[in-house]
């Protein structure tokens, strides 16, 4: 599109565009390469002043050594559940939410939209003293199930906010058209609602899943039992009392990403907008 | 198929009336287009018919049923709606045959029942496509085929044709037309288009501020409109209406209004002021002098010019009047010029200037 006949942005315009582009994308991508670049070094190179930003022999081994070293796959492992269960719950929960709030007319709607939304306005931090009261009154701490909730928690307002909006975004049409054809509220929401609204779930559901998968601070508040921790607070056991491991932290770390990243690669086709397209005119 | 009848109905929302106390009566079979502006009431009516909205006063029924408070897919209606409606994420085979799985029926009847309405809509190559991969009169076909394949009682058509192009508009206007009368079900057709209502209702009932205006069928309601809202509505160009008033003296009955004054045929009649209507179908506009047989009405200046294809119409500066006057196309040279204006007086129609409805006017010369 940019090359289209006729484009008017001077060449200068252009240059300037595409250098803070570039700028951005160095700032963004800086850590990551640093990530990498520490990764790969040996212990000497971590140590080393001035230091060196890409290691003379990558040390390969660190990225087999953190699977020895630490209990890696059980974190991956825990950090699945946590991050699944909180995105399950998001599921169970904001569907149906987001679909009466966009959908049903009742008594104080919008005042109950500006609650859940007033709630994301407290930094976690305020909320964790209540919140491990209440996991010990309810005797969930080191459990999985207390981080599924409080992230379900967390991210509920967001969700639903924003299911809401897709819902509403749904042509009242198409509902109309479904209650002449015999639909019931339940069944629209499963044969129509949610196949055309489907990119808002899974971008509201890929949210969901990435806050609870990096989470750190409630799980390691919560869960002190070494072989329930997930990946957050398993791969901070490489910051010691007197030596942090940059570099098989940041190897874990990397590896930490990589489900992450395959997940968000399987689903980014179904991000793509656009399902809606046909139904009206 | 079944009857409707609609008595006083009446709707509001907030502090606006949208439809105030119409009543209508459709015969079993029967083709009713409701036409009128937007904001008329005719959508409202509709959508209450069909359950979509609530009813605020008055009855619906079909057939003998009263349905004011009956569920919407109880109605035994189908609805085809401005904008389709399709279920963008089913194919057309799902989005035409989801009503009737919805109601249970067997697997081989709806395969049967989709086969049949395929074929009369020449949708059998499409079943598999997605909304998305249709054109527009595509779309709307299927949406047809949705409503269609119900088998209801009475369909109800929210401006269906209004999203497609001119050409395509015709060939569904006529495909709308074969289908009732292949399968003639009773149809309630909003519009706000006075071709489609002209040419495919049976019946027109002209709706104006939620109320009715006038109900009968087409060229009735074009030759005889009731109202000076409905004589204005219908018909291309618009009408033109004159203020004045009937005066009758010793040498006969005569209209007089601010540039013009003829005279009508017959002493007794209208007396007083009154607003009379002439088509532009009616007067004629010409740089030469008009033919014998029409009544000669004085001097204007020609300001603008249409051509329609087979006629073409002037406006010109009659006076202080604008008027809109027939013109052969040929005979015209250009914006300034004058014309002779004359009119066939064989069928004026006369207003009330107070209650804006129809005065029966006296004979024409």
């Amino acid at each position: 599109m940019t090359d289209a006949p006729f484009e008017r942005q001077p060449p200068l315009a252009k240059l300037a565009a595409f250098s803070l582009l570039w700028l951005v994308l160095v700032i963004i991508l800086f850590p990551f390469v640093e990530m990498i670049s520490t990764s790969l070094k040996s212990r000497q190179d971590l140590v080393d002043y001035p230091p060196v930003w890409l290691p003379a022999a990558p040390v390969w081994r660190n990225y087999l050594d953190v699977w020895r070293i630490v209990p890696l796959v059980g974190y991956v492992k825990n950090s699945v559940i946590i991050a699944g269960g909180a995105t399950i719950l998001n599921a169970l929960v904001a569907i149906p939410a987001g679909f009466a709030l966009a959908r049903f007319r009742f008594a104080g709607r919008q005042t109950y939209l500006h609650l859940v939304i007033a709630t994301q306005m407290f930094s976690p931090v305020v909320l964790l003293l209540a919140t491990f009261r209440m996991m010990f009154s309810f005797g969930l701490l080191n459990t999985h199930l207390s981080v599924i909730f409080v992230n379900a928690t967390v991210t509920l307002p967001f969700t639903i906010w924003m299911l809401s909006a897709y819902f509403a975004s749904v042509p009242r049409e198409i509902e109309e058209a479904a209650l002449l054809d015999n639909t019931g509220r339940w069944r629209m929401l499963f044969d129509h609602f949610i196949p055309i609204s489907m990119p808002g779930i899974v971008t509201a559901l890929t949210f969901a899943f990435v806050i609870a998968w990096n989470e750190f601070l409630f799980a390691v508040t919560f869960i002190s039992d070494p072989a329930l921790r997930p990946l957050t607070t398993g791969v901070y056991t490489f910051i010691g009392r007197t030596e942090t491991q940059w570099n098989y932290l940041m190897a874990a770390s990397l590896i930490s990403i990589v489900p992450v990243f395959i997940g968000f690669l399987l689903v980014q086709r179904r991000l793509v907008a656009g399902l809606a397209a046909g139904a009206v005119k | 198929m079944a009857s409707l009848s609609i008595r006083e109905l009446r709707k509001t929302f907030g502090a606006e009336t949208a439809v105030d106390g119409v009543s209508i009566d459709v015969a079993d079979g029967e083709f009713v287009v409701l036409v009128g502006p937007s904001g008329c009431g005719k959508s409202t009516t509709l959508r209450m018919i069909a359950g979509l909205e609530g009813v605020d006063g008055g009855e619906i029924r079909i057939g003998d049923r009263l349905v004011n408070d009956v569920h919407p897919a109880d109605r035994d209606v189908a609805m085809v709606f401005q904008s389709y409606a399709l279920y963008p994420h089913m194919s057309v085979y799902d989005n035409i045959s989801y009503g009737l799985r919805r109601r249970g029926l067997a697997r081989s009847e709806i395969a049967r029942r989709v086969a049949a309405t395929a074929g009369m809509l020449r949708l059998e190559p499409l079943l598999q496509r997605r909304p998305a991969q249709l054109s527009g009169g595509q779309r709307q076909r299927v949406a047809l085929g949705r409503a269609i394949i119900r088998q209801p009682s009475v369909f109800l058509m929210d401006e269906p044709l209004s999203n497609l192009d001119a050409k395509l508009r015709v060939e569904m206007r006529a495909e709308l037309s074969r289908l009732h009368a292949e399968l003639g079900v009773t149809t309630i057709y909003v519009t706000h288009d006075q071709v489609e209502a002209m040419t495919m209702g049976s019946r027109i009932v002209v709706m104006n501020a939620g109320r009715r205006e006038q109900v009968g069928p087409p060229l009735d309601v074009y030759h005889k409109p009731a109202s000076l809202f409905v004589a204005r509505f219908l018909g291309l160009p618009e009408i033109n209406i004159l203020p004045g008033h009937i005066a009758t003296d010793a040498s006969g009955t005569f209209f007089t209004g601010a540039d013009v004054r003829f005279m009508l045929a017959g002493a007794s009649g209208l007396q007083g002021a009154v607003l009379v209507g002439l088509r532009p179908q009616n007067l004629f506009g010409s740089p030469v002098p008009h033919p014998p047989g029409v009544v000669v009405l004085g001097a204007a200046t020609l300001t603008a010019i249409e051509h329609h294809g087979p006629e073409s119409f002037a406006t010109c500066l009659f006076g202080g009047t604008a008027l809109t006057v027939s013109v052969t196309p040929g005979a015209i040279a250009g914006i300034g010029m004058p014309l002779s204006i004359a009119a066939d007086l064989s069928n004026p129609h006369f207003f009330s200037p107070k209650t804006g409805q129809r005065l029966e006017p006296p004979p024409a010369r």
